[in-house]
């Protein structure tokens, strides 16, 4: 009986599966083996590279990631411990409190994850952190009404330590059968004093303010306003706001306005704030690759672009991009590996061929040439005769990378010398790297008299390219801010970069032809969808689509494959074509209309489809 | 009638009819009464100086707003009545009947009945006024529920000792006047006039301003010494007058807006007080003028000044932290033509191409409606036509020289990659755009219908700040 009923009940699953309008698909990755350390990176050099090398590179990479994201980890949690004693300090600042009006705290640019910490306890005052979230204020009443019994169940539950409260569900609204004793209402803050003997502090802590409706808080807070009355309760309120303060202003009434503004305070949450942590993050990147690489600015004007793209999770954003970079480079340049000097044993041909045909090496040849430098040196440079480049290269490898330096020295000196603090580092070292400092300098006037300790005329070092991290084939444009409309699009119309090739293993045999001649359906209709105008008729849009079709070759296909039956009988018939393009059509519209190509105009009228989508959007 | 009337300035006239309707006798004293008077008219104030002038008469107060609702007011009218009693009376032994058993309002007669029934052994009767301050201010006031109230006393056991008399305030007139055919007494509390309320304002908080503590500082600080108090009353008392001066035309008769006035400008006021200027009220006025051109009782008051410094540094940029995205900006900006400029006009506005259409469609004749658009609804929209124009609106500028190889790589319109779809989905949440459906969005599909959701001073605030005349494009069509 038991397993008749597992059996019904998967079905139903399986029922509910097939309903679905699609589905996600995660593919199996190949199991590691677990004896050898399986390494994700490719040889590099056409092959050439080294299984060593491979090894060595994997472990740089490993060693720089691991040290950036310890760093990482370390300052957002510092995020959080800041936030708090601050949020601490405006509701316990006893010399900031005033008479009877709120301790209003607007939380800006929150996400309402941070979380209130209380004082402790004392014998005479009692703290309460009531957090409401938009759920549970649909009305004044219900909003009271929680409030209340948040309190007294806390505060009961403080004085008897042994009563143990049900965790009561959101939903339930009968809070009054448990503890008959207590009306959950204001005379509850009212006799907090008789019923518990302390002085009651309540912080109510607002989370996504923007979601509550703005005429249920405004009677509330005046609601709460009743209960100055008494002289044992002090109130604060915390707003998390995901929007900004005039929204707010905008939607409470301008008496309430006035009463929070009696004893208000700002604070921006949002941990872009001030630059403070951004600054932080790409300090401790720069550390890591210190003496290492080397950043260019088209990478650094790529950041700058996008974190002012993204205004809500600035930090996240930046440690993504410059954990991506940092991955591809080690990913696809062989000269990683040289990172650390030790490994300059590994250089051989390979390596020195790439080398002599850097850039900045050939324009310090031609440097050597005009000043009419001795014919064998710069031959043995060239070919690396008495292992001249060789030993040419271990020199610059050591080098230090006099930029990072200097923004470190800059951003030090402008903190502690001149107590800026609200300068970005990422615009700052951009404007480093392209030589504009000064003027970036100009817009704190302190700056001035310190201008020529803080000048500084970017160099290029030779070799730089080779570790350098760069945006320059728009890997990290494509992989991180993908436009995937017009990627979609793109590969309709140019199936074969991304099919795997034809060319190489033939296994199949029998729609080799086939695929020889014809793009896969989607993409053959697309061609044609491209052309069309706004609205389609759907009997053109097919003839067309039937008329681009390859007849021989699909008749072909169909006699040929004698595996499937129906197939064959298809075959046989006279309209065989029609009916097979039919077929290929209806499977290319439908797929259409899933990817949101198209549109049928009405339910009732299935002669036109509408495209959806404009060109490149 | 040995009831004492208090002086209240301003409300003779309703003191005495406080007078006449409350007494200790309950066989002269009407079972309901009724205050009329918008806030800040001296009801509340009026009334409790009266009770307090006679102290014989047994009060109990209750404020509607802070019980919400129906139920629980009926609940607070039962543990109040008999809390009272029993403060009163505290000799005749009573048995406590659970307030919170009161769920209907037939369960607070039976309550009432059981109540009063142990006090039966009083020699004569007494009169208990239970004030409800604010009844029209219940979250959940219906027609019906006032009913209620006013015939409670029909229910009450007439041969009870203790006789419960209602007395009511109340905001509105509109609600007053469906219950004007129970003829119910009614005292009526009109709106002061502009010269009571500087005379009221000033009895009621010069001493306080003088007492307050960035006076004090003040007065060391300049050193101050040849003042008298009266001096120092004259210079608050001249302070309200002017703030109600100024600020009357802002406030109208509402003394909490004016008081709220006064409390935040009386430390920047004091702060110009000097050795000089506080026997001249002339030259102190000259020197705070700026208190008084505007009320200052927004949020963002700090900000703005934060702002304007920032545009005289030229650096508009590092004060946008929390604001949204350029991207979410054009975005908005998009969706606000969407939703409020017809689609026939897309191709000949956005279109770079002119003309793709022939005739009049081409160039739209624009007629001025006859409702103003931006006063209906926010017309729905789909998504593409918000993507493309948004192409078409925002700006792409080049870095390379044009002509250059490195501008062929540059593309020369803005591509809706997952940024653009990341601001839309954070437009979505703060509900700045919405949607038709609430509930599990499929937001890329066609069905999904989209509406900005912002009005448009809003959006003229936002379009400002990135340079972009949105007014361009509704010049024809709104005012």
């Amino acid at each position: 009986m038991g397993q008749l009923n597992e059996a019904k009940k998967m079905n139903v699953t399986e029922f509910a599966d097939a309903q679905r309008s699609h589905y996600t698909v995660y593919p199996s990755l190949p199991k590691a083996n677990e004896n050898d350390k399986h390494i994700p990176f490719v040889k590099l050099l056409s092959g050439e590279e080294s299984e060593t090398n491979v090894e060595k590179r994997w472990e740089l990479y490993d060693q720089l990631h691991s040290h950036f994201h310890d760093q990482v980890d370390h300052i957002i949690d510092n995020i959080e411990t800041d936030l708090k004693t601050e949020i601490s300090d405006l509701l316990y600042n006893e010399t900031a409190q005033k008479r009877r009006c709120f301790n209003t705290i607007f939380l800006l640019g929150s996400d309402s994850t941070t979380k209130i910490e209380l004082l402790k306890d004392t014998p005479s005052q009692y703290n309460a952190l009531i957090e409401l979230t938009p759920k549970e204020s649909p009305n004044v009443r219900m909003m009271l009404r929680r409030s209340m019994y948040k309190l007294y169940s806390a505060a009961d539950a403080e004085q008897h330590p042994t009563i143990k409260y049900e965790e009561t569900n959101d939903e339930d609204t009968d809070f009054m059968e448990q503890n008959n004793d207590v009306s959950y209402d204001l005379s509850l803050v009212e006799n907090f004093r008789r019923l518990f003997g302390k002085n009651l502090n309540m912080v109510f802590n607002f989370k996504d303010v923007d979601s509550i409706n703005f005429h249920t808080l405004d009677s509330f807070i005046i609601l709460l306003k009743s209960a100055f009355k008494y002289d044992h309760v002090k109130i604060s309120l915390i707003f998390n706001i995901n929007t900004n303060l005039s929204n707010i202003e905008k939607n409470l009434r301008q008496s309430t306005i006035r009463l929070l503004k009696r004893n208000y305070h700002k604070l921006d949450v949002s941990s872009n704030k001030g630059f403070k942590y951004g600054n932080q993050i790409f300090q401790s990147f720069l550390d890591t690759v210190d003496g290492k690489l080397n950043l260019s600015d088209r990478f650094v004007e790529f950041i700058l672009d996008k974190m002012a793209n993204n205004t809500n999770h600035n930090l996240q954003l930046l440690t993504k991009m410059l954990d991506y970079s940092l991955m591809s480079y080690f990913f696809q340049n062989a000269f990683s590996v040289f990172i650390d000097p030790v490994n300059v044993d590994f250089l051989n041909d390979d390596y020195l061929r790439i080398l002599s045909k850097c850039p900045t090496f050939m324009f310090f040849v031609e440097g050597l040439i005009k000043q009419h430098a001795p014919a064998d040196e710069i031959l043995s440079l060239l070919t690396n005769k008495n292992r001249g480049l060789e030993e040419f290269f271990v020199e610059f490898l050591v080098r230090e990378n006099p930029i990072n330096g200097h923004a470190k020295f800059v951003a030090q000196f402008l903190e502690e010398e001149l107590h800026i603090t609200n300068f970005n580092l990422i615009e700052l070292y951009h404007n480093l790297l392209i030589g504009k400092l000064d003027s970036y300098l100009d817009r704190w006037p302190a700056c001035k008299e310190h201008k020529e300790r803080l000048h500084f005329e970017p160099i290029d070092t030779i070799f730089q390219e080779l570790f350098t991290l760069d945006n320059k084939s728009g890997l990290l444009t494509q992989s991180i801010f993908p436009s995937y409309k017009s990627n979609l699009e793109d590969n309709l119309l140019s199936w074969e970069q991304v099919l795997p090739s034809l060319d190489g293993d033939t296994d199949g045999g029998i729609s080799e032809s086939l695929d020889k001649v014809m793009a896969p359906v989607v993409g053959q209709l697309f061609k044609l969808y491209r052309e069309a105008n706004m609205t389609i008729n759907i009997y053109d849009f097919y003839t067309a689509f039937r008329e681009t079709l390859p007849k021989e070759e699909i008749l072909n296909f169909i006699k040929k494959d004698a595996s499937n039956i129906r197939l064959q009988e298809l075959g046989e018939a006279p309209d065989a074509f029609e009916k097979v393009s039919l077929i290929l059509f209806m499977q290319a519209i439908f797929a259409f209309e899933n990817m949101g190509l198209i549109k049928f105009q009405s339910v009732k009228n299935y002669d036109l489809v509408e495209k959806c989508v404009w060109k490149g959007i | 009638m040995n009831v004492t009337t208090p002086e209240v300035a301003f409300r003779d006239y309703q003191i005495k009819c406080l007078a006449s309707y409350i007494s200790a006798d309950p066989d002269i004293t009407p079972p309901n009464l009724i205050l009329q008077g918008y806030s800040g008219t001296g009801k509340t104030y009026t009334l409790r100086e009266y009770f307090k002038a006679n102290p014989d008469l047994h009060a109990v107060w209750l404020e509607p707003v802070e019980l919400v609702s129906w139920k629980p007011l009926l609940q607070a009218i039962a543990r109040t009545v008999q809390y009272k009693l029993k403060v009163l009376y505290p000799n005749i032994p009573a048995t406590d009947y659970d307030p919170l058993q009161v769920e209907e309002p037939f369960l607070l007669v039976k309550t009432l009945h059981n109540i009063f029934a142990q006090y039966k052994s009083l020699r004569e009767k007494v009169c208990l006024f239970l004030i409800l301050d604010g009844f029209d201010s219940l979250q959940d006031l219906d027609a019906a529920l006032f009913n209620k109230y006013i015939k409670l006393h029909e229910l009450l056991p007439k041969d009870s000792k203790v006789d419960l008399k209602f007395v009511y305030t109340m905001l509105e007139t509109s609600f007053l006047q469906r219950y004007s055919t129970h003829c119910i007494p009614t005292i009526m509390f009109p709106r002061y006039e502009m010269d009571k309320i500087s005379s009221i304002l000033v009895m009621s908080r010069c001493g306080e301003l003088v007492e307050d503590s960035c006076l004090r500082k003040r007065i060391i600080e300049e050193q101050i010494t040849d003042c008298t108090d009266d001096q120092f009353q004259s210079v608050a008392a001249n302070f309200i007058h002017l703030v109600v001066q100024a600020f009357h035309s802002y406030t109208g008769n509402d003394v909490f807006a004016l008081n709220d006035l006064i409390d935040f400008k009386w430390p920047d006021y004091v702060s110009r007080i000097t050795k000089e200027n506080i026997f001249e009220p002339l030259t102190l006025y000259k020197s705070t003028i700026k208190l008084f051109v505007g009320t200052d009782d927004d949020l963002s008051t700090n900000e703005i000044a934060e702002n304007s410094m920032n545009i005289n540094g030229d650096e508009p940029k590092s004060s946008q932290t929390y604001e949204l995205s350029i991207i979410s900006k054009y975005l908005l900006i998009a969706s606000y033509i969407c939703s409020y400029l017809e689609p026939r006009y897309d191709a000949s506005i956005f279109s770079r191409k002119t003309r793709i259409i022939q005739g009049r469609a081409a160039y739209g004749r624009r007629k001025k409606k006859e409702v103003n658009p931006r006063y209906l609804q926010p017309s729905l929209f789909a998504i593409e036509r918000l993507l493309a124009i948004f192409q078409a609106i925002f700006p792409m500028e080049g870095k390379a020289k044009s002509g250059s190889l490195s501008a062929l790589r540059e593309e020369p319109l803005m591509r809706a990659n997952i940024e653009v779809f990341q601001n839309l989905s954070e437009l979505h949440t703060l509900k700045l755009i919405a949607t038709t459906m609430s509930k599990n969005i499929d937001y890329l599909s066609p069905k999904v219908r989209w509406k900005v959701n912002v009005p448009w001073e809003i959006i003229k605030e936002i379009s400002e700040s990135v340079q972009f005349d949105i007014s361009d494009y509704f010049s024809d069509v709104h005012e």
